[in-house]
């Protein structure tokens, strides 16, 4: 683990349940980037809104994160970690894609 | 699954800055407004990520700015390929424009007067640059404060438009995919606006959006609209290219400016490749940077350094200017990882404005009746390189205008029903969703698709470009359109489904590339950013290339207007 990060996200289909994904750790990875790489290399089936300033100004990518409301794009993640995420709000449209 | 069906008098596609001006201005006039949006209003596409800066000739600064000079300004930096007509209303327009965000209540910074403050960017002769309070994501939501207000002006949110739909030669709407149901949609229209923003995230490094993919163009080039220009795209000379602050956008107009940040831009010699000149403009500033890297003088990604160390700024003055000057706080910059007094940062030129597009005139027209167009999808206004802050005037400028001219057509042109043209349209999109998820014995998904794809253009159809490039994209992008018969999606839920958005945009991105690709190819010339290095110098007279459906690229002259 110690070159890695666990994502422990909340999905809702069938039913709300958490699926853990590890990925390999990088200097600079944020959880936006690491979402980013669960939906391009790991599971395209991750539903979140993959439209982003990524710089903190449009609130686009907001999750909860170990319970905290957060923009992942501003959320630097550390390596032998586990990050417990969820959607950001309760109107969620699938996964941790919510409408605002 | 049942087809959704609605009726307005204005469908706007894209929900940034041009579609919600256009959207208001619309409603104002007595319309009934859609505006369908792939993402949600002010959180995607390009809007609420731009700088602060944009412009308007109100000479507060007492230097004598008039519109005739911010034209002539635009004209000059557009290098001979702006349309003046278009450069003629930006002009004329922004001053009334910035009032109106004044009433939707956007705020700008101010003198210590009161007086609203302008600067004078890179390439413009007065200080005409206003700085708009938290950036373009303050003017998007003052924007969108107005929008809410108007009951005529309904959203579709999360709604992905497929296509248009046409009737004797006429735009009567479009058919779309409902993310957050799955289910097809019907929009009957008595005009359609496209305001959907570039096409910037068909090259690796950027500063955009990945939603930024040109999906706008496709849907009005397939219609038999013309597109012009496709291979200006304009680079923004500092995108942080190292491990950390990747795709951040850092503003050399202030960074190495002597009286702003006073930063320095060091090769990886240390030479100083500035000097202490004032920022030149972006193509300008691209040179000088390309230049470094062919002189071998690179970094290990391939860039040159900002550095901040030597300034002599305090920590306070230097966020001061930070939270002036970006668009985001200086807390966010460490978030990303860019952390000035650590050492230079590493930076190259990133794809960040799309100058090519669907064409228009002053009044926001297409070449096709009942569609218009609006902001960065629309070309040709800045030519072949774009002043800083021209891009947010523009979308006020033309967004106003576009929904205006969009409003008198649809009160001559009443939405109406046509259920046969609709439900062809339906069904053709059927076929091709069912497609993604029938057997297939090699899949390819969307993801590797659109990686090979910004593969291909980065490394052909980049700032510099040869005929031999160009030739050998055309053949890469060839087998990648061949490969598209076995794309498929592993994703099978209807609602939010990412996977086949992105295996939709992919298909339309191919198709856009092979003309960006043959555009470029067919412009023998080096002008603004488009860099041909078998063709080193600009033609005589400058001419837009253009594209239309079923026919081979030519060239059309560029609108003067004296």
């Amino acid at each position: 683990m110690e070159n890695h990060v666990a994502i422990k996200i909340l999905r809702s289909e069938p039913q709300s349940h958490f699926d853990t994904y590890v990925l390999p750790f990088s200097e600079g990875l944020t959880l936006l980037g690491a979402l980013r790489q669960i939906a391009a290399a790991i599971d395209p089936t991750l539903a979140f809104r993959d439209s982003h300033c990524g710089r903190g100004v449009c609130g686009a990518c907001l999750v909860r994160v170990e319970g905290q409301v957060r923009r992942a794009c501003c959320t630097p993640l550390e390596a032998g970690r586990e990050y417990r995420v969820e959607p950001a709000n309760s109107r969620v449209i699938r996964d941790l894609a919510v409408r605002f | 699954m049942e087809t959704e069906r609605y009726k307005t008098d204005v469908l706007i596609i894209g929900g940034g800055g041009a579609g919600v001006r256009a959207a208001i201005e619309a409603a104002d006039r007595g319309c009934s407004v859609l505006i369908c949006t792939k993402g949600a209003v002010a959180r995607s596409g390009s809007t609420p990520m731009a700088y602060p800066a944009i412009n308007a000739a109100l000479d507060t600064e007492g230097d004598g700015d008039s519109p005739e000079q911010h034209f002539r300004d635009l004209v000059a930096g557009g290098r001979g390929l702006s349309d003046e007509d278009l450069a003629q209303a930006l002009a004329a327009d922004s001053p009334a424009r910035i009032a109106d965000l004044q009433d939707f209540g956007v705020e700008f910074e101010r003198n210590a007067d009161g007086s609203l403050a302008q600067i004078r960017h890179p390439g413009h002769t007065k200080a005409r640059t206003l700085t708009i309070r938290s950036g373009g994501a303050g003017m998007i939501r003052g924007l969108r404060s107005a929008m809410l207000k108007r009951e005529r002006i309904h959203t579709a949110e999360d709604m992905f438009v497929l296509t248009l739909l046409k009737k004797e030669g006429r735009v009567i709407g479009a058919a779309a995919l409902d993310k957050r149901s799955g289910a097809l949609s019907v929009i009957h229209a008595g005009a359609v606006i496209i305001a959907s923003g570039g096409y910037e995230a068909m090259w690796q490094h950027t500063d955009v959006s990945p939603d930024v993919t040109g999906d706008g163009l496709m849907l009005a080039y397939r219609a038999g609209a013309a597109l012009i220009d496709l291979e200006m795209i304009l680079y923004y000379p500092f995108v942080g290219c190292g491990q950390k602050g990747r795709g951040i956008m850092l503003q050399y107009e202030s960074l190495v400016h002597p009286q702003r940040f006073g930063g320095k831009l060091l090769d990886a010699r240390g030479n100083d490749l500035l000097g202490g000149m004032l920022p030149p403009p972006r193509d300008e500033m691209l040179r000088i940077i390309e230049n470094a890297v062919a002189a071998g003088n690179a970094g290990p990604n391939g860039g040159v350094f900002l550095d901040l160390t030597g300034t002599g700024l305090s920590k306070e003055k230097r966020d001061a200017l930070i939270r002036r000057y970006f668009n985001f706080p200086p807390e966010n910059l460490k978030l990303q990882g860019i952390d000035f007094d650590a050492g230079p940062i590493e930076v190259k030129p990133g794809l960040h404005y799309s100058l090519g597009g669907i064409r228009i005139n002053a009044a926001c027209e297409t070449t096709l009746p009942g569609l218009f167009a609006a902001g960065e999808c629309a070309s040709n206004l800045h030519g072949s390189n774009r002043l800083s802050g021209n891009a947010l005037a523009e979308t006020q400028v033309f967004g106003c205008r576009a929904g205006k001219n969009a409003a008198a057509f649809a009160r001559a042109n009443p939405p109406e029903q046509d259920e046969r043209t609709a439900n062809a349209a339906i069904a053709e999109q059927e076929a091709l969703l069912a497609e993604l998820h029938a057997p297939c014995d090699a899949p390819v998904s969307p993801a590797e698709l659109k990686a090979q794809l910004r593969a291909v253009m980065e490394s052909h159809v980049g700032a510099k470009r040869c005929a031999e490039g160009l030739a050998e994209a055309d053949t890469m992008l060839g087998r990648l359109e061949e490969e598209l018969k076995d794309l498929r999606v592993t994703d099978t839920h209807a609602v939010f489904n990412n996977e086949v958005c992105a295996a939709i945009e992919v298909r339309s991105m191919i198709s856009l590339a092979r003309l960006i690709a043959r555009s470029a190819a067919f412009r023998r010339e080096t002008r603004g950013h488009h860099i041909r290095t078998d063709y080193p110098a600009a033609a005589a007279r400058a001419m837009h290339t253009r594209v239309r459906a079923g026919q081979p690229v030519d060239e059309i002259p560029v609108v003067k207007i004296k």
